[in-house]
């Protein structure tokens, strides 16, 4: 069983190191958490990429990469996603773990260095990063927005979250635009950094056995050097109620239609747990209603699922239909809604819903990445649930309580991404 | 049941060979609170032509995939639903080599196992289903026909093998799926679905014994005494074509590289498997030459650039793949970059960070139930065993590895394929 140890670095700043015995690898990682705000999401997307690139220790990215490979192959990345009002930009190193190396090397306390090295000590020379490697990452991040458009998949949920929050916060891209990030250059990526650093919040996660109390000493002294002054406190999304429905169809050269329909939902971390569970009776399971009716008895589609994002309690389901199946699609799934609200979910379904989420989150512990997810989740939400804590909830849930959960769901917007035959 | 042991790593995992023929490994983890479970047989997409008690059957292409999903279908229901009732996660998948059927749980592991053993002993093929999973597969196949990270790896193969049948998409077509019935169905079940010819793979806190005992039970079907030979189409040493391109909906075109590798034998040993792969992971080393070339020439991204080595039953091929906006100057920069490595040798020192990062790359299976049952699952297809492959690496000299490195890159034997913007 892991030990989740907390300590306070400062003012806006988290370290939770997640003591376990299972894994081979340990690692870190540090989310900085800003406000989305349309005319600083592409700017700070540029400038975790530029972190991820080099230091003052290391000057490129070759020489970075040696190092990473001589302490076995480290894996150093980053990332840009969004949670509820807030972008969330990562680093994150694993390594394998000291005692699984030739000479028991130390690895954690490497992985960690790297990190400070990485974030307090950038390529900086006099208030300005590196043009060339500005210029590579710029590359980089507007190759990313223009690949989500490739999967069509993941592309039709874009567009729906898009168009669904279109004049709120929730809803900005997390890369923003092409035109966006074309305008950051080394010098103003310099007030991103600052502005990253200082008003910010942020969690730094560490998953290892090796006591952290070093590493913890490290990062206090580094922030306290800093003039931190977190400008913001976490704030839910509004929920409202959508005046009527937007229905948008697009054309794409797509063999396969996509259907997204968006729902707007009042369940936002923390009161999450039926609502969960409304959605895996509904289309979360390979027994839910969409799977069984819309897939296997009318032979529609190929997926039909549906997915709860708890921090904007926004429901989607998604499917991919022939063209010509997509209304009829797009009916029987409101049909099924509609079952379920008149009442139509039988003990079985909730039983099975049940099991099959409490052994998700029994299993959650079993692996890196989802453990780290679940904690670094909690963060702008100021909680501190355990999987287990979150299971004991849901196994309380009755009939009535999902019946009165997906009442209050109210379709937002329909999304057709089509071959336009 | 035999042991396997690694100290450094604290791992273990029993083998026994069961009297169907059923070989079975059983990898206990005490911490995990999940349980993974794999079954497989070695009957993959490629596996087209055969001989059943010497009768020729030749199949369409995309029968293993449709089988697999056929044979989650039982006569009291569909076998995925007995698994969602207990809340265990099951799922399958049909690959060039095997068809696999598995599933994760926390709870009830032993129902679930015998959901899992009983399904694959039980078919029950019906016209009726076959033409209603044709609907359903018709839309899977669709859905890959609009990737384009799934078109060009088909087309690099297809440009590559000239018969092989692994130049053909895993799921078939929908023309060839049209072909295939309840009775070719049966033959193919007959003909691969015997133990003798399957693996099974326990990860999870359980106490191997009771497991042995629990599966012995559960076996009801008698080994068969069907004599199968697969047939494999004869493969010229030249590739079919050096180079495909599509056109498609991407924003950025794609590209993959591969170059053909001569197979002797069935399948490459532990050995000539990690010489191989080492060399591609020496070649590929972010602080290498060809990475940062790439990289600096602006033609990729740091995500954007892989290798794999695809190896299977008499195929094996290195192929280099990604997005870029000048695909052809990457074939360029690839091609030079090999030559020139092929004339003045691979370096000493990055060899060794090399092998460091496949150490830990293999080590890492360990982190995860599921990885290391797909593992024991895949090595035993190839022919050997995880705690083997580790050592192969650690054992690995920089003279072996080198001495290898121009087999693997015959410039006659590359070809190229590319997604372009439509």
């Amino acid at each position: 069983m892991e030990k989740i140890i907390n300590y306070n670095i400062c003012d806006g700043i988290n370290f939770s190191h997640i003591k376990t015995k299972k894994f081979k690898n340990a690692c870190i990682a540090v989310t900085f958490f800003v406000p989305l705000n349309k005319n600083l999401v592409s700017g700070f997307s540029v400038l975790i990429s530029v972190l991820s690139d080099s230091c003052k220790k290391f000057q490129n990215f070759r020489s970075l990469n040696e190092y990473i490979e001589e302490i076995y192959g480290a894996n150093l990345d980053y990332d840009v996603s969004k949670i509820g009002n807030y972008q969330m930009l990562e680093l994150y190193i694993s390594a394998l773990d000291d005692k699984f190396t030739a000479n028991h090397e130390k690895n954690t306390e490497k992985i960690a260095d790297l990190l400070y090295e990485l974030v307090f000590n950038p390529l900086i020379n006099d208030k300005k990063f590196d043009e060339n490697i500005v210029l590579k990452r710029k590359n980089e991040i507007i190759e990313l927005i223009d690949n989500q458009i490739s999967d069509k998949r993941t592309w039709s949920m874009i567009r729906c979250n898009q168009i669904m929050f279109e004049n709120e916060k929730c809803g900005i891209r997390k890369y923003g635009t092409k035109g966006d990030v074309q305008k950051i250059n080394e010098k103003n990526l310099f007030e991103f950094y600052t502005k990253l650093i200082q008003n910010s919040r942020i969690k730094i996660s560490m998953i290892t056995d090796c006591d952290c109390q070093n590493i913890v000493n490290k990062f206090k002294e580094y922030f306290s050097k800093i003039n931190r002054n977190p400008d913001f406190n976490f704030k839910k999304v509004n929920i409202t109620t959508p005046e009527k429905v937007k229905e948008v169809k697009e054309k794409m050269k797509v063999e396969q239609c996509k259907l997204v329909m968006g729902f707007r939902t009042p369940f936002i971390k923390p009161d999450t747990h039926n609502m969960s569970l409304a959605s895996a009776i509904l289309g979360g399971l390979p027994t839910s209603k969409l799977f069984m009716n819309v897939r296997e008895k009318m032979n529609l589609c190929y997926y039909c699922t549906s997915m709860l994002d708890a921090g904007t309690g926004a429901l989607y389901i998604s499917s991919g239909v022939e063209e010509s199946n997509c209304e009829k699609a797009k009916n029987e799934i409101l049909n099924q809604i509609k079952l379920m609200q008149n009442g139509e979910i039988t003990d079985d379904e909730l039983n099975e819903a049940k099991s099959f989420l409490t052994q998700h989150l029994k299993s959650i512990s079993d692996k890196i990445s989802t453990l780290y997810e679940w904690y670094l989740g909690q963060y702008p939400f100021s909680l501190e649930e355990s999987p287990e804590e979150y299971s004991e909830k849901i196994a309380g849930a009755s009939k009535k309580d999902i019946v009165d959960c997906i009442s209050k769901i109210s379709l937002d917007t329909v999304y057709v991404l089509t071959g336009g035959k | 049941m035999q042991i396997f042991q690694n100290d450094i790593l604290n791992e273990n995992y029993f083998f026994h060979k069961h009297s169907s023929g059923l070989k079975i490994y059983l990898c206990p983890k005490k911490d995990f609170q999940s349980y993974f479970a794999i079954i497989g047989t070695k009957y993959g997409s490629i596996n087209r032509n055969f001989r059943l008690n010497s009768q020729l059957i030749e199949t369409p292409a995309g029968i293993a995939h449709f089988l697999e999903h056929k044979l989650f279908e039982c006569k009291n229901g569909d076998a995925f639903n007995l698994f969602s009732k207990l809340g265990a996660s099951a799922n399958a998948y049909t690959s060039y080599e095997k068809t696999a059927y598995l599933f994760s749980c926390t709870d009830n592991f032993k129902k679930s196992l015998k959901i899992l053993l009983d399904f694959v002993q039980e078919p029950y093929f019906t016209q009726e289903g076959v033409l209603k999973e044709r609907g359903i597969i018709e839309q899977e196949i669709k859905m890959y026909s609009d990737s384009p990270e799934w078109q060009v790896n088909l087309n690099l193969l297809r440009a590559i093998y000239k018969n092989h049948p692994v130049r053909e998409d895993i799921a078939g077509s929908v023309e060839s799926i049209s072909h295939i019935t309840p009775d070719l169905l049966n033959k193919c079940y007959e003909a691969f679905y015997d133990f003798s010819n399957m693996t099974f793979c326990l990860v999870g806190n359980f106490e191997p014994d009771d497991i042995i005992e629990f599966i012995d039970k559960n076996i009801t079907k008698k080994a068969a005494k069907t004599n199968v030979e697969p047939i494999f189409p004869n493969e010229p040493d030249e590739i079919c074509e050096p180079s495909i391109s599509q056109k498609m909906e991407v924003a950025t075109p794609l590209f993959a590289i591969g170059f053909k590798h001569k197979m002797p034998n069935i399948r490459m040993s532990c050995q000539e498997f990690v010489a191989t792969e080492l060399i591609l992971q020496t070649l590929m080393l972010k602080s290498g030459s060809l990475y940062n070339k790439l990289l600096n020439k602006n033609l990729i991204t740091t995500n954007s650039f892989e290798h794999e080595l695809l190896e299977g039953p008499f195929y094996a091929s290195s192929t280099f793949s990604g997005e870029s906006k000048n695909p052809d100057e990457v074939a360029k920069v690839i091609f030079d970059e090999i030559n020139s490595i092929c004339q003045k040798g691979i370096d000493e020192k990055q060899f060794e960070r090399a092998k460091k990062c496949y150490y830990a790359e293999v080590v890492s299976v360990f982190n995860r139930v599921s990885s290391i049952g797909n593992n024991l699952l895949d090595l035993d297809f190839a022919g050997y065993n995880i705690f083997d492959l580790i050592k192969s690496i650690q054992n690995m000299s920089f003279e072996t590895c080198s001495s290898k490195l121009n087999g693997q890159f015959d410039s006659s034997k590359k070809a190229f394929s590319k997604i372009i913007i439509l």
